[in-house]
């Protein structure tokens, strides 16, 4: 047995190709990981944040070129869910033997996967995942998008400013959606707004009429929505037009996503959600138009975290406790398009969130 | 009351895709003798094939829907022609042929998923308040579904009850050594079973596609689901597989009101679970556990 397992072993090292290498003109190759939804329904925002990555790496290797240097990304579909995330990342690191993973795309690819990462001591640095539970995830896990807790500090100011007395939930079951309801759980009756409906939908359920029966029978001023990607946010927002239930309409930044409201212009007019501010210069929008990526700051966020990556490649070549700590001291590095970045001790950056509204299918702030 | 009019509407719209499905299932078991997962392929094909022709060829809505049906009956009975027959031939085990009508589902998604990418398909038609149908809110697509499932039940009982072929179907289910003796084509009846039961769950398929939209793993769902209406009505008689859809549906849209919604699914299948325990043979099944049993 012994013997089997050494043989096992030796194999499994024999089968991990080194992330870094030196091709005979003298070129220095990094390879990392890439993982992030590109099956299913998250695959609506994995697959424009994969070919932001693409451009990124593309833009990054023109300028090493003169360093001689080049990045490559090793894809994987972590299917939005920690399981499928987890055998990815498995491959990444024990078949590919890359040290960095740049992902997960959801929050529950990347709470599925730290575990592991961390105790390989590989970097997890995700541009997406904003549950609150990322925070504590790990020393070896960082991410360059704020963490929820923001959004619904904003909303939950917004919602008292308001005037509303009650409000009823309705989410779906995965790690972001469920951190924003208990976050919301919090916080709502810590103001004085009863929740007088929570409901809960699986996210393979299509069929959410039990659901807005319940809404509908709760009488709330007010109904938030917390989808966990765009088409659940459909499903939601179509069967409660259908239902007649005519209470205002609240969100999630996912809930107002561009491609939401040009699926659903009409049914999410007047919608209130909170979001980061996208940037408006010409540059953002080439880039989006580029890379067909209607998913607002997230898509700023994916292109600079490769440029955060390359960063650490370039100080530390692939010691991760080395990019640890230079993520760490790192001050105001200053994106292409998501700004000054620093890392906070938990390995989160901070942002400030802005109520917008849907009107006349676009999204305009609230003052 | 207008909450109990529209939690029983949602049973009624959940159960008649479950029945539909349901039937096809328990038409296809009685001839093939094993649970043909596969039968979801017809399922998710249909309403794909349905939104190619409405959508992207702009073909007429109701040519669309009868020529995904139509691909959905070809493709059963292709899949039963091209697998299931050599491996019965074979004769390997209920088990095998249970697994390999599960790789056949499998493939044909990830085909679907190719072919078609996995963001979420449509048909477009305009999202509109409900109208009020007797207190509950009931949109027009959901009406058809309501009405539409029964109609169908109607003509595949007139069909089996009435007619020649039916009754020929039938005896073959009951026997098919006899049915041979009796001059009955026991293939033929097997291919019309196929087609007749993929062409039910190729309905289900469009209906869902115009109600819920279309997305390549569509069918896992509604497997699971027409599958545990079917053994809960009794699987291999279709009138009972049909009860046990409408039940099913009743079962898990009432149920909500009284636990969290999370749980809609988890009642379902529990009450699934107590069948198989108290009463495997299904609601209104015969005791053939030996037959039934993979």
């Amino acid at each position: 047995m012994k013997r089997f397992m050494i043989a096992l072993a030796v194999l499994l090292a024999a089968c991990a190709a080194p992330a870094e290498e030196t091709t005979t003109d003298g070129m220095t190759v990094y390879t990392i990981g890439w993982l992030g939804p590109l099956t299913g329904d998250g695959a609506t925002y994995g697959l424009p944040l994969q070919r932001v990555t693409e451009k990124a790496v593309a833009d990054l290797n023109e300028q090493w070129a003169a360093k001689n240097m080049k990045l490559e990304i090793i894809y994987e579909d972590g299917a939005c869910a920690g399981r499928p995330a987890l055998t990815a990342a498995q491959k990444l690191v024990n078949v590919d033997g890359v040290r960095i993973i740049h992902g997960g795309g959801c929050s529950g690819e990347t709470l599925g996967i730290a575990p592991f990462t961390e105790a390989n001591e590989v970097l997890l640095f995700s541009s997406l995942s904003s549950s609150p539970d990322v925070t504590n995830a790990g020393d070896y896990v960082f991410r360059n998008y704020p963490s929820d807790t923001a959004q619904v500090g904003a909303l939950v100011s917004f919602i008292q400013e308001q005037g509303y007395s009650s409000v009823a939930l309705l989410s779906e079951n995965t790690d972001y959606a469920q951190a924003l309801r208990r976050s919301y759980n919090e916080q709502l009756p810590a103001v004085g707004v009863e929740i007088v409906a929570d409901e809960v939908v699986d996210p393979e359920a299509r069929d959410v009429r039990a659901q807005m029966t319940k809404i509908a029978d709760s009488e709330a001023d007010a109904v938030l929505m917390l989808p966990q990607t765009v088409p659940m946010g459909g499903v939601f927002v179509k069967q409660y037009k259908e239902s007649g239930i005519e209470a205002q309409l609240l969100g999630s930044e996912v809930f107002i996503m561009n491609d939401a409201l040009n699926a659903y212009p009409d049914e999410m007019e007047g919608v209130y959600a909170p979001e980061l501010a996208t940037p408006e210069d010409e540059d953002f929008k080439a880039m989006q138009a580029a890379t067909e990526c209607e998913i607002g700051f997230y898509c700023g966020t994916m292109y600079d975290g490769v440029f955060i990556i390359a960063h650490l490649l370039e100080q530390c070549g692939e010691d991760t406790a080395c990019m640890k700590d230079t993520l760490n001291a790192l001050e105001d590095w200053e994106g292409r398009y998501s700004g000054a970045t620093t890392f906070d001790e938990n390995g989160d950056v901070s942002g400030e969130f802005f109520i917008h509204q849907v009107q006349d299918g676009a999204k305009v702030a609230v003052e | 009351m207008a909450v109990w009019a529209q939690l029983i509407m949602n049973g009624l719209i959940a159960g008649s895709i479950y029945a539909l499905m349901a039937a096809g299932f328990s038409l296809m078991f009685a001839l093939q003798r094993f649970m043909n997962i596969a039968h979801g392929s017809s399922y998710v094909v249909a309403a794909f094939i349905a939104y190619t022709f409405a959508v992207i060829l702009k073909f007429p809505m109701w040519i669309s829907f009868l020529i995904g049906i139509l691909a959905a009956a070809v493709l059963g009975i292709l899949i039963n022609l091209i697998i299931f027959q050599p491996l019965q031939k074979q004769k390997e085990k209920n088990n095998a042929l249970l697994l390999s009508s599960f790789g056949v589902f499998l493939l044909v998604e990830a085909i679907i998923l190719m072919v078609y990418g996995a963001d979420v398909k449509s048909f477009g038609l305009p999202v509109k308040v409900g109208m009020d149908v007797l207190g509950a809110k009931v949109t027009p697509v959901q009406l058809v579904i309501i009405c539409m499932a029964p109609v169908i039940f109607g003509l595949l009982a007139l069909f089996l009850y009435k007619t020649k072929t039916g009754v020929a179907l039938r005896a073959t289910a009951d026997n098919e050594t006899i049915a041979k003796t009796m001059g009955i084509n026991v293939r033929f009846m097997t291919y019309l079973t196929t087609g007749l039961g993929s062409a039910l769950g190729g309905v289900a398929g469009i209906l869902v596609a115009l109600e819920q939209n279309l997305e390549h793993s569509m069918g896992m769902m509604a497997v699971l689901k027409g599958l545990t209406a079917a053994i809960i009505g009794g699987i291999g008689n279709v009138p009972a597989a049909i009860l046990g859809g409408y039940l099913l549906g009743l079962a898990e849209n009432i149920g909500v009101w009284y636990v969290p919604s999370g749980y809609k699914d988890a009642i379902g299948f529990g009450v699934f679970i107590l069948f198989l325990l108290f009463r495997p043979q299904g609601f209104f099944g015969e005791k053939r556990r030996e037959e039934a049993s993979g």
